[in-house]
């Protein structure tokens, strides 16, 4: 390296050059300055958040909301809730089975992903309000119920219950059954 | 005496290219900023559409959306009138590096991804290998802006001695 003004460069590793750099370039104070522009701008954004007053649908959530999701029931359970009416109970299965048998006062709701039951979801929405309680059940075993479960919730609907007894439980219970399309009476027999 | 510089680097300190180049980037954050402040709900789809839930939570995400758009219209601002020139050069510069690992990362992964950069409509092309020219490109300008405005120096020789503009 050649001399400079009289002065010897000192010599040079990898290490040094990249601390020199780094000084020298004046790296520490950019980083400064752009977290100070990092927080004025969180704390710019937050503010035009909070304070958005247009459109006020747009602003955003920070803290997401808990997205509730289905629970299990006891069909002891389900029985008292269904028969005190708190309760809507749904057949989750498609419709031939549904008319086959199903829980008196049931509903038939098909999973909408397996088929075209557009009209079933739309009478369905249009008639059970998001509050109601709706206990989901389909053939022991099955997989319908946790399909429409979650359809039902992204729907808005709060309290989805999934209950693992199918017909042939319910009735052994001495609770009962309708066979055909028409829904039955919650009321046992 | 003062330094006599490469042809290099006296064309990347070049004071009218170095304000044409930081009125351009300036500009190009500036509009990038403007849908996302205005449309948050559909910025926070595409910072989703990047496909990073597993290491990412929601939270984060929100936070993202709320304050990206800012730090970019703040950061160009200070870019246009020629505030902390070179730190916002090296923002812009570690944005855009985040802009290409975001994208590639979802490209490799065969995700169908709109970058969200400066339109979020749903028509907008997915993104490939090839498109991340723009970015590239940008990314470029945004080192130039950077390393335009270092101080001149060079290894060995005491601080005292060289230019130091800022």
């Amino acid at each position: 390296m050649s001399e400079l003004n009289g002065q010897q460069p000192r010599p040079y590793g990898w290490r040094t050059l990249i601390v020199d750099w780094w000084q020298r370039a004046d790296v520490g104070t950019d980083i400064q300055r752009i977290a100070a522009l990092v927080l004025l701008a969180l704390g710019v954004g937050l503010l035009f958040n909070v304070c958005r007053i247009w459109p006020q649908e747009r602003r955003i959530a920070v803290i997401p909301q808990a997205q509730p999701e289905a629970r299990s029931i006891s069909m002891a359970e389900a029985y008292r809730l269904a028969t005190s009416g708190e309760a809507l109970v749904v057949c989750a299965e498609e419709p031939e089975w549904y008319e086959e048998q199903h829980i008196a006062g049931a509903v038939n709701l098909p999973d909408n992903e397996d088929g075209d039951f557009e009209q079933y979801w739309t009478d369905f929405t249009g008639k059970v309000p998001q509050d109601q309680i709706l206990i989901l059940y389909c053939e022991p075993g099955c997989m319908s119920k946790e399909g429409v479960a979650e359809q039902l919730l992204d729907l808005g609907y709060r309290d989805v219950r999934l209950m693992n007894e199918g017909p042939e439980q319910w009735e052994a219970a001495g609770h009962a059954i309708v066979h055909g399309p028409a829904a039955g009476s919650m009321v046992e027999e | 005496m003062s330094q006599p510089g490469s042809r290099v680097s006296q064309a990347v300190r070049n004071p009218a290219l170095l304000f044409l180049l930081r009125l351009v980037i300036a500009g190009i954050f500036i509009y990038a900023s403007w849908e996302k402040i205005l449309y948050s709900e559909a910025f926070i789809e595409i910072i989703k559409g990047y496909g990073l839930e597993p290491v990412v939570n929601e939270s984060v995400v929100l936070l993202i959306a709320i304050w990206l758009p800012w730090a970019e219209l703040a950061g160009g601002l200070a870019l246009l009138v020629g505030i902390w020139p070179r730190a916002m050069g090296l923002l812009f510069t570690f944005l855009t590096v985040m802009f290409i690992v975001g994208l590639a990362q979802a490209i490799l992964r065969g995700i169908d991804i709109r970058c969200g950069c400066f339109t979020l409509s749903p028509e907008a092309a997915t993104r490939d290998w090839i498109s991340l020219w723009q970015e590239a490109l940008l990314l470029l300008g945004c080192l130039w802006v950077w390393i335009g405005h270092w101080p001149q120096f060079r290894p060995g020789v005491p601080l005292s001695k060289l230019d130091s503009s800022v």
